[in-house]
């Protein structure tokens, strides 16, 4: 039977463990890729996702049912990567992480499948993917979170509002604005 | 015709909805005119491909590694509390057992320290005058004037008397009786000075011996109530007629 993430809520509070089980199987996969875009480090990556999902656990009690289960996840996971990104910088002198791009990248991640994404008239190369992580580290944490969960995880304006707590509007202008800066950044770099 | 400054709101609006035709059929009229939009259209849109080309499907596994977080401390408060909860019911029990030995044995004993020290001291001592004993039998009617009581509540159903005469003189039998008064359990001891009479309680059963240990010789003038002996007799009343 297809518990809804209410009944699955409702359970887990009840102490059933194994009914949050599933909440996990069901949205680990995402919470991962928005994390390891903002961290760019698996192991990382891994780690916010863990936290988050305790974070979660524990105040599962907290939460209202006003947002979808996913988003206020989601918004955990973008909250706690971000936490230890700024960390993470501060021990390491402000230096942008970015993980170096292996020849076979698939190695940093469990599994990775090819992405169903509308890429089909662009071959990106390892140099270009490298470039445009360096240049989302540019950018404010305001216009990376909007990017990455819009643009890269191809969340709904909806869904990217709610995660971030802001209107649509503010979500639009922020694409608008980090699109242009993302752009200009490239250029300089020579991207395109 | 649109303006650049709309053009370039309807270039992200067009990205933000997933590139609907209707919009691209409305730019590409002012693209075909604009080169400075249709630069920004390019380099928007190359953004953009680059960024979904970095969306990638992740399989990842951690739910039992959560759970196993989650009930690493989940269970710890639970068995804490078990565990406190058993502690002190083992450290409550042990208190109330500990209670229960000092209020009933602890005492019991003491008080039957208590007890045989103060009989001994009561007929060990020179002491002649002693307060109303108030045990009441058949041959106990008549008020003693002069004896020792207990402060003992001993009941004296079962009480048989026996009567005994003897040569020895108040102060040669009551130190006789102090001898053997812890072989034979000897409780009370009374006078009447009057008719130099001696009364004693004793619930030793061993009866032959204490008569032949004190010397004692059968008061024929009375007679011993047989009737009321039994089987379950625990007190026996030694009264005993001295010599002047």
């Amino acid at each position: 039977m297809d518990y809804s993430d209410e009944q699955l809520i409702n359970m887990s509070i009840n102490g059933d463990n194994s009914a949050f089980g599933i909440l996990i199987e069901r949205y680990q996969n995402k919470a991962y890729a928005i994390s390891i875009k903002i961290v760019q480090n698996h192991d990382d990556a891994l780690d916010c996702v863990q936290d988050s999902f305790i974070k979660a656990f524990k105040n599962l009690k907290q939460f209202n049912f006003q947002s979808s289960f996913n988003t206020w996840l989601y918004r955990i996971v973008t909250n706690t990567s971000l936490d230890l990104l700024r960390k993470n910088k501060r021990y390491q002198n402000d230096i942008p992480i970015e993980k170096p791009i292996a020849e076979n990248e698939d190695e940093y991640f469990i599994q990775i499948e090819d992405s169903k994404a509308d890429v089909e008239n662009i071959t990106i190369s390892n140099e270009t993917i490298r470039a445009v992580r360096a240049a989302i580290n540019e950018l404010s944490e305001d216009f990376k979170k909007v990017i990455i969960l819009f643009e890269i995880e191809q969340l709904s304006l909806l869904e990217v509002a709610d995660i971030l707590k802001v209107p649509v509007g503010t979500v639009k202008s922020r694409l608008f604005r980090a699109r242009d800066k993302l752009a200009s950044i490239l250029k300089e770099k020579g991207t395109f | 015709m649109i303006r650049c400054k709309k053009c370039k709101k309807l270039i992200n609006e067009y990205l933000n909805q997933n590139k609907p035709d209707e919009i691209k059929q409305i730019l590409d009229i002012h693209l075909d005119n604009c080169m400075s939009c249709k630069e920004y259209y390019y380099s928007v849109l190359s953004v953009n491909t680059m960024l979904k080309g970095l969306k990638k499907e992740y399989s990842i596994n951690i739910k039992n590694a959560v759970l196993e977080k989650i009930s690493e401390e989940q269970p710890k408060s639970i068995i804490n509390k078990k565990i406190y909860i058993r502690y002190a019911a083992a450290i409550a029990c042990m208190a109330i057992a500990i209670g229960v030995y000092i209020f009933t044995q602890g005492f019991n004993k003491v008080n039957m320290k208590e007890g045989l020290a103060a009989q001994t001291q009561e007929i060990t001592g020179d002491q002649k005058e002693y307060l109303t004993f108030g045990i009441t039998t058949n041959n106990d009617s008549e008020s003693a004037d002069r004896s020792f009581s207990s402060s003992n509540t001993i009941n004296y159903d079962n009480l048989i008397v026996y009567n005994y005469v003897t040569d020895k003189n108040y102060d040669e039998i009551i130190k006789d009786i102090d001898i053997v008064s812890d072989e034979f359990l000897i409780i009370e001891v009374y006078t009447q000075a009057e008719n130099n009479e001696i009364s004693f309680i004793s619930c030793n059963s061993n009866m032959q011996k204490l008569v032949q240990e004190l010397n004692l010789k059968e008061d024929i003038k009375s007679k011993n109530d047989e009737s009321i002996v039994s089987d379950s007799v625990e007190y026996i009343k030694f009264v005993i007629i001295y010599s002047d």
